[in-house]
């Protein structure tokens, strides 16, 4: 099954299905080569972007780079519609916050094309200029199309095994609580690990509350998850 | 298992930054995360980071303040802020660095160079850390120096005026330390002033107690919040422990050899500090107590 795209607004995270052929992407070629060594369909070159200098930065870390990339469009996807709605409300300088925000992330992932709409953007509204939205929306949902199209991060094996999943649970709880960023991994750790049979909305919640290191969130969800368990057991 | 890794506090709203940053250090650092200004104020102190990645523009507090009110608290004062930031020009930086950053990096961050600036700032802080603590030390005998002692007198000074608390002042001396090293030479000497230096700091029995050497065969014991009662105790604990204890040595040969007993004289002095007293009158008062211990005899505590 091929990466499918998804409108803006139903996008949610990373995407978890792998292409069952490497022919399902429409960068089948650079999808075959990079997923000979690492589980990633990563092609290398996307329009608008600059991906082989945010890979060298990243020091060649592909899968990261995936990831990212798959976290940037869903977070920031309909970031046109924030903006809009704080200058219809003369909230400039949450404007421009959001716009700032969208350049520094847009520049991580080598989204060149974003950047150089949200820093134009930007510019336009700290300097009281009428700032036109459509440049940085056509660039956001070409950008969002590209990715999604293209890149694909595959699911790693489930493991099971209660004793470790009770440890791998009470490590979550305790890096949220402690705001360590531990939790990023151990989130992801314990959605791969969970049997089928959890609550599997509420692993995913957890994860990319985790990924957005939303981390109250997450301990919130996470407890909902440890009330089911012991409700179950 | 603890984790001993440095703890890195790294801060910013965007979580592909964040991501980006904990996939750098995460195999070398323990690393916390905040998202605005206020968390990351309360985690830095509560959590005591090692160092600090912080973004400038944020929700709420910007990084500049957050640096400024980092720099102003006693706990996080001397933490290292870096600043991570896609604010490039020469006057972000610099008010960045105005603030009390000890580096400014703009992103997008390289990985490689990132953990390499974070290393290298992480080395000079410790060495500033062992340097100061260092600087505070007597290096023969292990106690807090002469200026540890100054700055801890004003600081008790002030917190037992604030509490009107009384402050308690223990000046000891070697007896006849002079002969002791004309006889034994001054290896023996030394050996000398390390054991009475550990005979005084096994009596101190509160964290807030401080030993320290005030210079040549001199000591002084800063008790706080300490009637005369509980400072002479304390003195007479001191005095026995030597008095009791056979001081091992090397002569000045280099050879094993036994030396000793040695004994201290010992002044006491306790003042509930006023704004119209001074610091340096309670040392005046435990010095001419340490006087009058010496002329009545030597081996005992005078208050």
């Amino acid at each position: 099954m091929p990466a499918t795209r998804k409108p803006p607004g139903e996008f949610t995270e990373t995407a978890r299905s792998f292409p069952s052929s490497p022919g399902g992407s429409t960068h089948g070629r650079s999808a075959r080569a990079g997923r000979s060594a690492d589980p990633v369909v990563l092609p290398d070159e996307l329009p608008g972007f600059v991906l082989a200098d945010a890979l060298a930065r990243l020091r060649g870390n592909r899968r990261l780079l995936a990831e990212l990339l798959l976290q940037f469009v869903a977070e920031h996807c309909d970031c046109t519609v924030s903006v809009a709605r704080s200058l219809s409300t003369t909230r400039l300088a949450e404007a421009v916050a959001t716009l700032h925000r969208l350049k520094g992330a847009a520049v991580v992932v080598g989204a060149r094309d974003v950047a150089d709409a949200a820093r134009a953007a930007e510019q336009a509204v700290l300097h009281g200029r009428d700032a036109s939205l459509v440049a940085l929306h056509d660039a956001l949902m070409a950008a969002t199309e590209a990715v999604c199209a293209n890149v694909a991060v595959e699911d790693r094996a489930r493991a099971s095994g209660d004793a470790a999943l009770d440890v791998t649970l009470e490590r979550l709880a305790q890096s949220l609580r402690g705001a360590d960023a531990s939790a990023l991994a151990l989130s992801a750790e314990l959605r791969r690990a969970a049997p089928l049979a959890w609550p599997q909305d509420l692993l995913d919640d957890i994860e990319l509350r985790a990924r957005r290191f939303e981390f109250a969130g997450a301990l919130a969800s996470l407890e909902r998850l440890l009330e089911w368990r012991r409700r179950v057991t | 298992m603890s984790d001993s890794r440095p703890r890195l506090l790294i801060v910013d709203d965007e979580p592909i930054n964040l991501r980006v940053l904990v996939e750098a250090l995460s195999d070398d650092y323990r690393l916390l995360v905040a998202k605005d200004g206020d968390e990351a104020l309360r985690i830095a102190a509560g959590a005591s980071p090692d160092l600090i990645l912080l973004d400038v523009m944020m929700p709420g507090i910007d990084g500049y303040e957050v640096c400024r009110r980092l720099k102003e608290d006693g706990e996080t004062r001397d933490v290292p802020v870096i600043f991570v930031t896609t604010l490039s020009d020469e006057e972000a930086e610099a008010r960045g660095l105005d603030a009390g950053a000890v580096d400014y990096i703009t992103k997008p961050v390289n990985l490689r160079t990132m953990r390499a600036r974070v290393r290298t700032h992480l080395h000079l802080h410790d060495a500033q850390q062992r340097l100061a603590t260092l600087s505070r030390m007597d290096e023969l005998t292990g106690l807090l120096n002469r200026r540890s002692f100054d700055e801890a007198l004003d600081t008790e000074w002030r917190r037992n005026l604030r509490e009107e608390t009384p402050l308690a002042l223990i000046l000891c001396d070697i007896d006849h330390f002079k002969q002791y090293n004309d006889r034994h030479g001054h290896l023996a000497g030394d050996v000398c002033l390390r054991e009475v230096a550990g005979a005084i700091a096994n009596a101190m029995r509160r964290p807030t107690d401080v030993a320290t050497r005030y210079g040549g065969e001199e000591f002084a014991a800063l008790l706080a919040n300490t009637d005369g009662e509980g400072a002479r105790r304390v003195a007479e604990t001191i005095r026995a422990n030597v008095a009791s204890a056979v001081v091992g040595a090397v002569n000045g040969r280099g050879e094993g050899d036994v030396v000793g007993p040695v004994t201290i004289s010992c002044g006491v002095a306790v003042v509930v500090p006023s704004a119209a007293a001074h610091p340096t009158d309670l040392v005046a008062r435990a010095d001419a107590k340490l006087y009058e211990a010496k002329a009545k005899g030597r081996n005992r505590v005078e208050e």
